[in-house]
């Protein structure tokens, strides 16, 4: 009789294990959507132009900083907007990383989206608003539901890349 | 009234236990001073408690010594502290009870206990301890 | 409020635990075993562990076939050991759990305890470390997730500019040398720190349990050997960084905050986490209280004879060289700082007997906020009228409230195994009462021997033997009955009752 009672007890433990040890299901997407993923690190503009100094100017540093460009350090964060078909899903400004400000900033965002015909816009203004400053790229994809689609940097850090896998 | 006296003879070889067994003597020949002056019954009583109480402690070093040293006797030496102590109880609820008559009985009862588990379980410790050995 | 909660936790646990003290036997009752149950699966999971290491490939491509095979062509084996790795730690995680919430609802961890439980805190995050590494390493659409969610948690923290979690979004990023990492991670470094860690938590105790008893272990292992038959562990579709899963089907045990890493952010999962830590943390302080005084050796009355040292179950007596120049060879010492009180060593001393004598009672080791005298007192005055039973109960046994609730003649203790035997022989040579029943603490003692060590001296196996003239089955153990409803304390009480009418007939 206790022996039932001890094959009910490890029936009922181990019951309760297996039933969460594999659900129930945690739902990333929903059926009909995709997900976007914004990753990518650069290094914007420097916030200013650099200065050349005169002879006098360099004889009064000390003899192991007498470079004749002096270039500030500081590096504009980088402004990015993300647009879907028109519509503004991810605005941010991002700070470049370093104490002195000085490095790369990185980009971080997964953003959900529906599957089907997508406009798909990315702006980076990484030079403080200057016009000639920033990369933008444009695409109309066909986003599969259950797809992750890079958008990225190429190695050159000049243009911007949408990566879809094979389906 | 036979007051019993330590004699070197009775050494097991192990300090702690000589002297303790010299201290059981001491309150032993109290117990018997108290009986020789007709001492008060109930304090009489507390001198035996007092020796209960010694013995327990005495006989809980002797079997830690005994274990300690790996004493192939150790059971039945052991077996014979707790038929004392057993005894000893039954003395103190017979004077609690019995009074006067459960004290006659008393002052041999002392003489038998300590020589009798003295000459034989404990000198039997000797051979297995002392510092002949 | 923490009383409040103590009580909650007690209550909630009650049921199970009559109900596995009935089908188990106390000896054998899960409840009392958590601890070392839970060492238990960690053996499972290591021999399971070891065989499934034989044929796993640390490479992106390599990790899920490997797996994918053990699961389907090796099913019988490979498959078996498979799900016995998965099982046990999930098993793990539950008695754990339990394990955390029964020392909790006992006081077992407060003040003076803290050792033991501030160093169960890093071994909760070293199972989880290991168990979502351990996940990883699959590759499967479960790993996916855990990988990228994982990574955004550890982005999280302010010490690396790049982030890891961007490796695990293009299937270009990713290189075997990653998986030769977790595997180092989940294979050797973890476990080291786990095995260093077990030590340390119980090092500090006296004969700690790591293994339950063989019939507990044996029972556990069928079942877990079926479950593993049965149910396999299932395993999902390869990972495919170029897609993300749909669903994903988690392990709830290990994996119940990462849903919370999406739903609210890395910072406020990192936050939860580690607020809970502090928490537990701090747990023994709070409320600050004031431990009871520590036990005090008289050497007037102490001849070494170590018995105290031997009993107590936190190594807090220690024999040290004479010091007062007697002719003895050792006194105890109390150590203040892990002497918790509880005065099983008073139990033991052989001094601590209540007879009236000449000199004060004064034993060799007392408590002074119980002390002998006061102990002896206070029977005094419960007997003031010769009882027919009196009741010894210490202060977490389940008797206790249905005893003072109903008047009966009680004399209440810190820990059973605070009597000395001699206390019995005096209250029932002296007529005091008929009957003794003696109440430990439900389930596994609170000072963890304190009952098994009163049974012991009660059954004579166990210095100090109750003398062998008292009757021993005028003594009862209420732990060793099915007494703690208030039901069935009550039949006990009626049943000593009846045994000292039939005394009297």
């Amino acid at each position: 009789m206790r022996l039932i009672g001890q094959a009910l007890a490890f029936a009922a433990f181990f019951a309760f294990v297996a039933t969460f040890s594999a659900g129930p299901g945690f739902e990333l997407l929903a059926e009909d959507e995709a997900l976007l993923s914004l990753s990518f690190s650069h290094a914007a503009a420097r916030v200013g132009e650099c200065t050349r100094l005169s002879q006098q100017e360099l004889q009064q540093l000390p003899p192991n900083m007498r470079t004749p460009d002096q270039c500030p350090r500081g590096r504009h964060p980088l402004d990015i907007e993300l647009r879907i078909d028109g519509v503004t899903v991810y605005a941010a400004v991002i700070p470049p990383s370093g104490f002195h400000a000085d490095g790369k900033a990185t980009v971080y965002e997964r953003v959900r989206l529906g599957a089907g015909p997508r406009h798909l816009q990315l702006r980076i203004n990484d030079a403080g608003g200057a016009p000639q400053g920033g990369l933008i790229a444009s695409r109309q994809l066909h986003v599969q539901p259950g797809q992750n689609i890079a958008v990225f940097l190429d190695a050159d850090n000049r243009r911007i890349v949408f990566e879809q896998g094979e389906p | 009234m036979k007051y019993l006296r330590w004699n070197d003879s009775y050494s097991v070889g192990i300090d702690a236990v000589d002297f303790e067994h010299q201290t059981l003597i001491e309150m032993i020949n109290m117990i018997y001073a108290e009986l020789d002056d007709r001492r008060d019954i109930d304090e009489i009583r507390r001198t035996v408690a007092d020796v209960h109480t010694e013995i327990s402690a005495h006989f809980a070093l002797e079997e830690r010594i005994m274990r300690d040293g790996h004493y192939d006797e150790y059971e039945a030496h052991k077996n014979d502290h707790e038929e004392l102590l057993d005894q000893i109880r039954t003395m103190m609820d017979a004077i609690e009870n019995d009074g006067e008559a459960a004290l006659e009985m008393l002052s041999e009862q002392l003489a038998d206990w300590f020589s009798a588990h003295f000459a034989t379980f404990d000198a039997r410790m000797h051979s297995k301890f002392g510092p002949s050995h | 409020m923490l009383a409040l909660l103590q009580n909650l936790a007690r209550r909630l646990l009650g049921p199970p635990h009559r109900y596995l003290r009935w089908s188990f036997s106390e000896q054998h009752n899960p409840l009392n075993h958590l601890g070392s149950l839970s060492i238990f699966f960690c053996w499972v999971v290591l021999v399971s562990g070891i065989w499934l290491l034989f044929f796993f490939r640390t490479s992106v491509t390599g990790a899920f076939e490997s797996v994918h095979y053990l699961a389907t062509e090796q099913w019988y084996l490979g498959g078996m050991m498979r799900s016995l790795h998965r099982y046990a730690s999930d098993a793990l995680v539950v008695t754990l759990f339990l394990h955390i919430v029964k020392e909790f609802s006992r006081n077992a961890y407060r003040l003076k305890r803290w050792f033991s439980w501030a160093t169960g805190i890093p071994l909760i995050w070293l199972v989880f470390l290991l168990g979502v590494s351990g996940y990883w390493l699959v590759w499967d659409e479960l790993a996916q997730y855990v990988a990228i969610t994982s990574a955004e948690l550890i982005d999280r923290i302010p010490v690396f500019t790049d982030k890891m979690a961007a490796n695990f979004l293009r299937p270009s990023l990713l290189s075997d040398r990653f998986f030769t990492l977790m595997a180092f991670l989940h294979l050797i470094g973890l476990p080291i720190f786990l095995v260093f860690g077990i030590w340390l938590h119980v090092f500090k105790l006296s004969r700690p349990r790591i293994n339950p008893t063989r019939r507990l272990m044996a029972g556990t292992l069928i079942a877990l050997l079926l479950l593993a038959a049965t149910f396999p562990a299932p395993l999902q579709e390869k990972a495919d960084l170029a897609r993300v899963p749909q669903v994903v089907q988690l392990d709830w045990f290990y994996l119940h905050f990462y849903p919370l890493v999406d739903r609210w952010s890395p910072g406020a999962v990192w936050s939860l986490l580690l607020g809970l830590s502090g928490l537990l943390f701090v747990a023994p302080w709070l409320p600050p209280g004031k431990a009871p005084a520590v036990a005090v050796v008289d050497l007037d009355n102490c001849n070494g004879c170590q018995r105290c040292a031997e009993d107590c179950p936190y190594d807090a007596v220690q024999m040290a060289a004479r010091s007062d120049g007697k002719r003895y060879q050792q006194e105890a010492v109390v150590d203040p700082e892990l002497c918790v009180s509880c005065g099983i060593c008073v139990g033991a001393c052989p001094t601590a007997t209540p007879f009236r004598r000449k000199s004060a009672l004064v034993p060799g080791i007392d408590l002074p906020d119980l002390s002998m005298r006061q102990l002896r007192e206070t029977i005094d005055n419960v007997t003031e009228i010769p009882t027919r039973v009196l009741a010894f109960a210490c202060s977490d046994s389940a008797e206790l409230r249905w005893l003072k609730k109903n008047g009966k003649p009680c004399v209440e203790v810190t820990c059973a195994g605070q009597l000395p035997p001699p206390f019995f022989d005096y209250v029932l040579s002296k007529g005091l009462a008929r009957r003794i029943l003696v109440s430990g603490c439900d389930g596994d003692c609170r000072f963890r021997f304190g009952s098994r060590w009163t049974e012991m001296r009660l059954r004579r196996e166990r210095d100090p033997h109750l003398r062998r003239r008292v009757g021993a089955h005028r003594i009862t153990l209420a732990s060793s009955s099915d007494s703690t409803s208030p039901a069935g304390i009550a039949s006990l009480w009626r049943e000593l009752d009846n045994a000292i009418d039939e005394d009297e007939s």
